[in-house]
């Protein structure tokens, strides 16, 4: 938290651009390497070393203005610390159990290449993990979870995005209702989706379980998914079980489809371009995306029949005003759609649904990496901005939007972009004001668009609920007085920029 | 179905008593725990081994073998 406040302070000297603020560990290093900003001085540090590096746009004068004000904090760093000074901080685990003995969960957000460590070190004490750290080893995850299993205990991650257990939301979490859905996901944005979807469909969550975008994949081969799946089965306060994991080998995704077969709740299953063949059931019901398995949730949850999933003419029809008014403004030069996400899973979705639409489509996620800079997009692109190479030694752009916005104002120094396809994710862990940040640089992207003769659509999928920290009403509002297109469904804001981004026709 | 191994029931205590968190890391995870009157400690954290990663992994693999 130190280290994010003094980014965010450097970065509103004037003239800073960039402020990076990371131990010189050699992983580190490697990173501002790929960024072209590895000095020799840098190279020289020892792990245990901060190292600060700025990109500013001055003269000599001003950085010596820069130097002083970092110094100024360096020196201070009480000064801009807000957390109360009373509060027990202990300084291990052992000292914590002492304050809190019935501790269930250790919540984990440290850098990846410690979290191993403290993982093993929560579940040595007979402790369940939620973690949040990415950058952690595949060898390192599969023997964190053979650990967990011999002592009856769960770890849910590693880069495990949401859960909410019992009520008690981790990690990045909506406000959700209390209800009879379990949620299992390999997909923490795509969770919150569903569990908002359910949310306002009147319905909630009994339990969300993260396992860890890398759980149903070899050679971990679902040792989380499979423990918490049959946790919700024998669970009483869970009638319908939703499955979700953005990438899975068939095999691990088989064994908790013949695991779904055995039991007698219902189970809705989303594991995009899964055959429905594969393990038939009369209560396993697939799903198509992430919207559908949500709907579909509360469909059997009321024992009524499995509706037709959202689709191309579905949208075409239901938006068709509003598509064509918004295919009339462009200009003959203006061709591209540009999704800039910060959830994986929506990324994931935009590249689903934009693929029906366009192609050669080129994306940047932490797992296809279609587009070889990351830093530059091409053409059609879709990136996820809470990617690895993003957020290495960053913080993730749900939390502090500032890159993101940094990435917009760039990428709109293009004439040729179309349309914007962007999310705003709302609940704990993320920014107070998401809407508010990112309205603002739509608001002159649009001005700017237009003072060369041009047009920019930009459609805006909210992730949230009206009990949301962050008001879901005024955020929305904030988007839609800025001329963006608001929808509340992932699968349906791609599709409106995939429709929109080809004049209406797809 | 392995609804009635011991592995599972020992896990099943977690989803039926009360949640009391310890926090390592980000400090404004807390903020829904604090905000629900859920019982947490945050740990004022350091880099185990002193940010000596060459060490860490030695005290891991001891760990790991003992």
């Amino acid at each position: 938290m130190v280290m994010m406040k003094f980014q965010s302070f450097v970065e509103k000297i004037p003239g800073v651009i960039h402020c990076a603020a990371v131990m010189a560990t050699p992983t580190n290093k490697e990173h501002l390497n790929q960024l072209h900003l590895l000095t020799q001085d840098i190279a020289d540090l020892s792990s245990n070393d901060l190292c600060i590096v700025v990109e500013a746009d001055v003269n000599d004068a001003s950085l010596l203005t820069i130097q002083e004000q970092i110094n100024h904090f360096l020196d201070n760093p009480r000064m801009f610390d807000t957390r109360q000074q009373d509060e027990l901080k202990p300084k291990s685990l052992k000292s914590a159990l002492k304050i809190l003995p019935a501790a269930t969960i250790v919540q984990i957000s440290v850098p990846g290449e410690y979290a191993a460590y403290e993982t093993m070190n929560a579940l040595d004490h007979g402790l369940n993990v939620f973690l949040f750290s990415d950058n952690v080893s595949t060898q390192d995850e599969v023997d964190m979870k053979a650990s967990a299993e011999k002592k009856g205990l769960l770890v849910m991650g590693p880069d495990c995005g949401t859960a909410i257990i019992s009520g008690v939301g981790l990690g990045f979490s909506n406000d959700v209702r209390r209800g009879n859905i379990g949620i299992i996901g390999a997909s923490g944005t795509g969770v919150q989706e569903v569990s908002c979807i359910i949310h306002k469909m009147g319905e909630g969550v009994s339990h969300i379980i993260g396992t860890g975008g890398r759980d149903l994949l070899a050679p971990v081969s679902g040792k989380t998914f499979a423990r918490a799946f049959d946790i919700l089965a024998c669970d009483t306060a869970t009638d319908v079980i939703v499955c979700i994991s953005k990438k899975f080998d068939v095999q691990a995704a088989e064994s908790i489809l013949h695991r779904a077969a055995q039991i007698r709740k219902p189970v809705v299953v989303y594991f995009p371009g899964i055959s429905s063949r594969l393990v038939q059931s009369p209560n396993i019901h697939y799903a198509y995306h992430l919207e559908h398995a949500a709907i579909s949730a509360v469909e059997v949850l009321h024992g009524k029949k499995q509706s037709r999933p959202l689709d191309k003419e579905t949208v075409s029809q239901r938006r068709h005003a509003l598509i064509q008014s918004e295919c009339k403004k462009f200009s003959p030069t203006q061709h591209y759609i540009k999704a800039l996400l910060t959830g994986g899973s929506f990324a994931e979705q935009a590249i689903a649904v934009l693929r029906e639409f366009v192609n050669p489509l080129y994306a940047y996620l932490s797992d296809e990496q279609s587009l070889s800079d990351p830093l530059t997009s091409r053409e059609h692109s879709v990136i996820d901005l809470g990617a690895d190479f993003f957020t290495h030694g960053r913080v993730h752009p749900m939390i502090n939007p500032q890159d993101r916005n940094d990435r917009i104002r760039a990428e709109l120094q293009d004439d040729s972009v179309r349309v914007l396809l962007l999310d705003v994710v709302l609940g704990y862990g993320s920014h107070a004001d998401p809407a508010g940040e990112l309205s603002a640089v739509i608001g002159s992207g649009k001005l700017a668009f237009k003072k060369k003769g041009n047009y920019l659509s930009c459609v805006v999928f909210i992730c949230g609920t009206e009990n949301d920290i962050q008001n879901l009403a005024e955020q929305k509002r904030k988007l839609e007085d800025c001329g963006a297109i608001v929808t509340d469904s992932s699968t349906e804001a791609a599709y409106i920029a995939g429709l929109i981004g080809t004049g209406g026709r797809g | 179905m392995k609804d009635s191994t011991t592995e599972t029931l020992a896990c099943m205590k977690l989803f039926n008593s009360p949640i009391a968190i310890i926090n390592i890391g980000l400090e404004h995870l807390v903020e829904p725990l604090r905000q629900k009157g859920v019982p947490f400690v945050h740990i004022d954290w350091h880099p185990p081994a002193s940010g000596n990663k060459a060490l860490l992994q030695k005290i891991m693999k001891l760990t790991k073998e003992s």
